[in-house]
């Protein structure tokens, strides 16, 4: 049984301050959208302890939780952006336990379990109290290797007053004791601050509520195992009334691509003296790079930005420290909106392009075929590149080479990237079109393998290539083909 | 150990995690055929397998498991 919705919360910016203040998990991935664009979760995401706690207290509150609650386990199964809405579900209830689910845009986010009953006696175990207190910041934990987590504990103190607790979560406080909804926010604090830290996603909780408190004003942790091959890290905790289990993955940082120094060891300085270059979508991953190699080979370059002003104002800063003003330049520009409208005040006479325009292109859906993804897909990677290659091609004083990164899934055709690929494939017959028609404008097709960006970051980790090793001959190979 | 209790054992640590007594696995469903069966939670299912059967996959063989049966086939080759 899936009972209709029993309640619904949009979580937003100030309850992602609310929370990060209650819990003392300030991990950028929830705090920080630029940050959190780079991660998996590609923009930031609510703290998932806090939609724990939200469907708890709705719980609670709707009266489906009657008499005492025993324990807790909850599977994490995706990210719930900021600004989205769960519907919080009853899946299964009996005289044992609870089954409920939280879903945004029609995909489970959160499994939650429930077992009816009293808290357990203290069976003596009791934690160290002698155990070192974790000294805590605002800022997380930089673990990156996952070693440097395997002889973690260690006592975390409760994060915020108990009336904070009592006032937003009211009904599961007073079901549960106030102490041990704070410990439960505190995993949140443990996942994201100290272990495993920054790099962190966290992926499954399980706790017993335990009679006799040992200690009320913190939870101690030990790190009681360690997966390299997916990066997973499991911890024992224990404390403020409850016991139990977490389950993390440390991801891998983002991905750094390579520097202006190190491209300049490679590419001639005079290389592609003389072209200017529009690179769209140029203010991270593989147009950032284009950027560099370009700049490093003696071209101009104007990269354009969607989002990442800063990091596209970094990149020019990047340039500008290794070679004289003014060979980089940065503006905005939304490839799904209007190119000749955007590109008008364009000054520079363009000779070669690269789309590297781009969403995130691993998506959250239900069903092999969605259209409303091929349509968002198709107009960024089909629509805008025609335009702006037109609008270019006619305004232009020379003839114009474009880049079209196409995609070996164009080949491949995972499954679950099917509008992706097929947007890819439709792209490249443009571009064949293009290149048959009699215009200015010629294009290269490249189908790139999947490399290392921000996009291709998963747990665990897939064997991605070196972008540089890929991209510089590539914009050898389009530069060659200089405009005239 | 056989085929059938192989995927008895498989069934029972996928209910267990996503906390749902209805499932039921056949040699040939795939991930996308149970709901909620996503990318972590399939990693946790294999490392709960692991430590339930004594058994050790290679990453590779994570990655590449079309269907419930190629699990089932690489872990009776495991336990011979």
């Amino acid at each position: 049984m899936v009972s209709a919705t029993l309640a619904s919360k949009t979580f937003d910016g100030h309850d992602q301050v609310f929370f990060a203040r209650l819990s003392g998990d300030f991990n950028p991935i929830h705090m920080d959208p630029l940050a959190a664009r780079k991660t998996q979760a590609g923009s930031a995401v609510v703290h998932g302890i806090h939609a724990v706690l939200w469907s708890l207290d709705r719980l609670v509150e709707l009266g489906t939780v009657t008499g005492g609650i025993a324990g807790l386990k909850v599977q994490f199964a995706k990210f719930i952006p900021v600004g989205s809405t769960v519907h919080l579900k009853l899946v299964h209830r009996d005289d044992k336990s609870i089954r409920a689910e939280l879903a945004s845009d029609g995909f489970t986010t959160t499994i939650l379990s429930l077992s009816l009953g009293t808290p357990k006696k203290a069976d003596g175990s009791a934690p160290p109290p002698d155990a070192p207190r974790i000294r805590l910041t605002d800022q997380p934990a930089v673990l990156v290797r996952l070693e440097e987590t395997a002889d973690l504990c260690g006592w975390v103190d409760i994060a915020s007053p108990a009336q904070w607790v009592e006032t937003r979560f009211p009904h599961a406080a007073a079901a549960m004791g106030s102490v041990r909804i704070a410990a439960i926010a505190l995993l949140s604090r443990l996942v994201g601050m100290i272990c495993p830290g920054l790099h962190s996603i966290f992926a499954a909780f399980a706790i017993d509520l335990i009679e006799t408190p040992h200690h009320q004003d913190g939870l101690w942790f030990s790190v009681s195992g360690t997966d390299e091959r997916f990066r997973m890290v499991r911890m024992i905790v224990s404390g403020a009334g409850v016991s139990g289990s977490v389950q993390a993955f440390l991801r891998l940082p983002p991905v750094v691509q390579a520097s202006l120094s190190d491209i300049s060891k490679l590419v001639a300085p005079t290389e592609f003296a003389g072209s200017t270059a529009l690179i769209i979508g140029g203010s991270r991953g593989l147009g950032a790079l284009t950027a560099k190699v370009i700049a490093a080979g003696g071209g101009r370059v104007i990269v354009t930005y969607a989002i990442g002003r800063e990091e596209a104002i970094q990149l020019a800063e990047e340039i500008h420290a290794h070679i004289p003003q003014g060979v980089c330049d940065v503006i905005p520009y939304d490839a799904r909106q209007d190119a000749a409208e955007q590109l008008k005040t364009l000054i520079a006479d363009v000779s070669h392009l690269y789309y590297f325009a781009t969403t995130p292109i691993t998506r959250q859906k239900e069903g092999l075929f969605v259209s409303s993804l091929f349509d968002e897909f198709i107009q960024l990677y089909v629509k805008g590149f025609y335009d702006c290659c037109r609008f270019l091609g006619e305004r232009g004083s020379r003839a114009l080479t474009a880049f079209y990164p196409s995609s070996v899934f164009v080949e491949n055709n995972p499954l679950p990237m099917a509008e992706y690929s097929m947007a890819k494939m439709a792209g490249e017959i443009l571009c064949d079109n293009m290149n048959r028609s009699v215009g200015r404008v010629h294009v290269i097709v490249g189908r790139l393998p999947r490399l290392k960006t921000d996009q291709t970051a998963t747990v665990p980790p897939v064997e991605s290539g070196e972008p540089l090793e890929v991209m510089l001959p590539t914009i050898r190979k389009v530069q060659s083909r200089s405009g005239s | 150990m056989g085929e059938q209790e192989i995927l008895d054992v498989l069934a029972r640590v996928l209910r267990d995690l996503l906390m749902d007594d209805s499932i039921v696995l056949k040699m040939n469903t795939r991930r996308e055929d149970v709901p909620n069966w996503d990318s972590l939670i399939y990693i946790n299912f294999i490392v709960a397998v692991e430590i339930e059967l004594g058994v050790k996959f290679k990453v590779a063989d994570v990655e590449s498991f079309a269907n419930v049966g190629e699990i089932v086939t690489r872990i009776r080759a495991m336990l011979q």
